[in-house]
């Protein structure tokens, strides 16, 4: 059988984004059908997990997600991505770690891996969970882009996450289709804790009606254009509120736009929240939107559907390509959102079909089944 | 002597236009005319006039021994009679032969039957009228909607004339007994005629499809079928979309051809020849007692109603419109009325339906709408807007 070296570079709790739930995931239920031993470029006092864990690096450290960049990237954060495959590399002799197969993870992790193919002559699978491109609208940092380019040039084989990043990886960066698998991201099916909030409690005691929004407050996850369905929903259902659950640079101008059309009294702007709250919220709103201007995935979508919300989702995501019972939107049709917003506060036989038969599709999303799917890629190298 | 029975159902839904939230009580049309031509256009040329065509020449070609049975909706002839009155016109033709027997139906292709004893009768006696004024026939035989059947029409189709009924030979009420004769109902006061659907599918369904193990079918090997039920069955009924030539199987799969020799190959095999409807009844006495207290549809591998109130937003939107039936009555609105009719058309129900089953394939190519969530909430949105407009009548009346 096959060994595997996955190149990683976050894992909860120490992520700041999905790229560690997704490879914390992948790790786990991969390592109980195939050897795998998984890397991080720093030290972290992880022990809660079942399978082998090296780090590249005894420093002990915890690093910024490559979501939060801005304009800048921090050095420090390049120094760590472009020294990590030669420290990676040390360490694998050091310890003599044997393995067939390298499976890294985005950039971040892509160039070590490139690295070790060349140095090893191992194969390369490089999986893209989201690209420059993607992350900055079009606008990418040149350095990042041109890594990322590299990367998926050398790489034998190439995973995104849905077919958009294929058809972007295709597109923008050149790299013939047939190299490239999708492969859709999963969902923990266990049931999750949550602690509801009082005063969320009290809004539905009081009859309310709650739109939801999760996710970054940023240009990429569109909140702005869920803010512009406020005024349309609230002539024809007056007592709803909507909660945006995230935080990001776009907050103080969400604010404004509320406070200059009126909207602030239905418009709850709850900040980044942590995992009981957050269930919570999912277990009490009335829809899920997801108006993302561009999205690789988007978890947030499969979260409310295992609390069995109606979830309307935007057609720039990639989530959407595998649910074929959610309500899809281009993120830029207010009306047409309005609209659905409101037939599903309004119809409850529309909210109560459209929950139920997207709960019914959640098995899709299995880790299980995910990574069976992963095996067969892996046969294909 | 075995008989052939063909029988088409011919039917266009008057489609409704993209109605949102924002649309509620601005009097704006619920009907998409632009939409409705746009589909007409299209059946009009792959389907109806070719197939038209070529029935015509066949029934001449045979000497008049083809003969068919058409049930064609109301709602359907209204739309031909605004932009294909040609079709009207060699329908007519086709029909002066003598060879060609209409169906009674739903003027609306509703499903009245279930929902509204009232409604069903007057609808049925609104598409006698419209058939006997235009192609002076009296239909006796009754198509219903979807070939809906139960026992309690028995007791309502005699008193409108009507002798017979076609319906599907669901396997589970038939068990052993063969779909290739006549029955009669509980009570003995109307004739059945059964749909053999593994034959009538083979052609509807199955013609095209390169994964069957009879594929490609021929006519040769079809009427080889038909015989061997020389001497084991009187009626072999096929019944079908009209819309199977052209449009569910293309032309470019060869069914214009297959048909076109399928009637000389039949009328080839000795004793067999091809009957209408009500002809079939008269000719072959009846076998049998075929009975369901429920309703029985030709419909998916269920043959029930679920695919047009199987889940929760069909029942709503359908239950909500035949509630209005008394109020929209008592307006004495002749358009409220015609509109509220028109929405009954089955189809609004089907475009809602959730169940994705390899053989609502057929129909879900019609299907206007992105999905059947988006079909519920427009006709859930024309529904909204009709409650105001009916408080509104109300008010005036009172005024």
């Amino acid at each position: 059988m096959k060994k595997i070296l996955m190149i990683g570079w976050e894992l909860p709790p120490f992520n700041s984004g999905g790229l560690g739930v997704a490879c914390y995931y992948i790790a786990s239920y991969l390592s109980k059908k195939i050897k795998l031993i998984f890397s991080l470029p720093k030290k972290l006092p992880i022990n809660k997990v079942n399978f082998d864990l090296i780090f590249a690096d005894e420093e002990v450290k915890i690093l910024e997600s490559y979501k939060n960049f801005k304009k800048y990237i921090p050095l420090e954060i390049f120094e760590e991505v472009l020294t990590y495959g030669y420290r990676l590399l040390e360490k694998i002799k050091k310890e003599n770690i044997d393995f067939d197969i390298i499976h890294a993870h985005d950039w971040l992790g892509g160039l070590a891996g490139i690295y070790l193919k060349e140095n090893l002559k191992k194969p390369l699978i490089v999986h893209i969970h989201s690209t420059e491109i993607e992350r900055t609208g079009n606008n990418p940092n040149l350095a990042i882009y041109n890594i990322e380019k590299e990367i998926l040039k050398k790489a034998d084989l190439i995973i995104s996450v849905s077919n958009l990043t294929k058809n972007i990886i295709n597109k923008n960066y050149e790299i013939k289709e047939d190299k490239i698998f999708v492969l859709y991201n999963g969902i923990d099916l266990n049931p999750n804790e949550y602690e509801i909030i009082p005063y969320i409690l009290n809004l539905k005691k009081e009859n309310y009606k709650i739109v939801l929004f999760v996710g970054r407050l940023v240009l990429q996850k569109g909140p702005d254009y869920l803010l512009s369905t406020i005024k349309y929903v609230t002539t024809y259902i007056p007592k709803v509120k909507y909660i945006f659950a995230g935080s990001g640079d776009m907050l103080d101008s969400l604010i404004k736009k509320a406070y200059y059309e009126n909207l602030l009294d239905y418009v709850i702007f709850a900040g980044f929240l942590r995992e009981k709250e957050l269930w919570s919220l999912y277990k009490v709103s009335d829809v899920l939107v997801m108006p993302s201007v561009f999205d690789p995935f988007g978890l947030v979508a499969l979260e409310a559907i295992k609390f069995k919300l109606p979830t309307i989702i935007s057609k720039t995501s990639g989530v959407g390509e595998n649910l074929n019972n959610c309500l899809k939107v281009d993120y830029w049709d207010i009306k047409k959102m309005s609209n659905y917003i409101t037939g599903i506060l309004k119809y409850e036989p529309l909210k109560n079909e459209i929950s139920n038969n997207l709960y019914n599709e959640l098995k899709k999303f299995d880790w299980e089944d995910r990574v069976n799917e992963l095996l067969k890629i892996y046969e294909k190298i | 002597m075995p008989s052939v029975c063909f029988y088409f159902k011919v039917h266009q839904p008057f489609r409704l236009r993209n109605f949102n939230i924002f649309d509620i009580g601005k009097n704006i049309d619920y009907f998409d005319n632009e939409k409705n031509k746009f589909y007409l256009d299209r059946i009009v040329k792959k389907c109806y006039l070719p197939t038209l065509n070529i029935i015509e020449e066949l029934i001449k070609e045979t000497n008049y021994r083809f003969k068919i049975s058409l049930g064609i909706t109301g709602t359907l002839i209204e739309q031909l009679s605004l932009w294909y009155p040609e079709v009207i016109e060699k329908l007519k033709k086709i029909v002066s032969t003598g060879n060609v027997e209409l169906t009674g139906e739903t003027y609306y292709h509703s499903l009245s039957s279930i929902y509204s004893k009232k409604e069903f009768e007057i609808q049925i006696k609104k598409h006698k009228k419209l058939i006997n004024g235009l192609f002076k026939q009296e239909p006796v035989i009754f198509s219903n909607t979807e070939l809906i059947y139960f026992d309690e029409l028995e007791n309502i189709l005699p008193e409108l004339g009507f002798k017979g009924i076609i319906t599907e030979g669901v396997d589970r009420i038939l068990e052993w007994r063969s779909p290739n004769f006549i029955y009669s109902s509980l009570n003995n006061k109307l004739k059945i005629l059964l749909r053999n659907y593994r034959l009538s599918d083979d052609i509807s369904f199955r013609f095209s499809s390169k994964e069957w193990i009879e594929w490609p079918l021929t006519a040769e090997k079809f009427s080889y079928w038909l015989e061997q039920f020389n001497g084991n069955g009187e009626v072999i009924n096929l019944f079908m979309d009209f819309e199977t030539f052209g449009e569910h199987q293309w032309v470019e799969t060869g069914i214009f051809e297959f048909l076109i020799n399928l009637v000389f190959e039949i009328l080839k095999i000795k004793d067999f020849n091809f009957l209408t409807l009500s002809e079939a009844i008269k000719t072959y006495p009846t076998r049998g007692i075929f009975s369901s207290p429920y309703p029985i549809t030709w419909a998916d591998t269920e043959r029930d109603l679920t695919a047009w109130i199987g889940n929760e937003m069909q029942k709503d939107a359908i239950e909500r419109l035949y509630g209005l039936e008394n109020k929209i009555k008592s307006l004495d609105n002749k358009d409220m009325i015609e509109i509220w009719r028109k929405l009954q058309t089955a189809d609004h129900f089907y475009y809602m339906c959730t169940k994705w089953f390899a053989d609502g394939d057929v129909h879900k190519y019609f299907n206007p709408y992105e999905n059947p969530y988006v079909a519920y909430l427009n006709f859930r949105n024309i529904l909204e807007d009709i409650y105001l407009k009916i408080k509104f009548e109300y008010k005036k009346s009172k005024v």
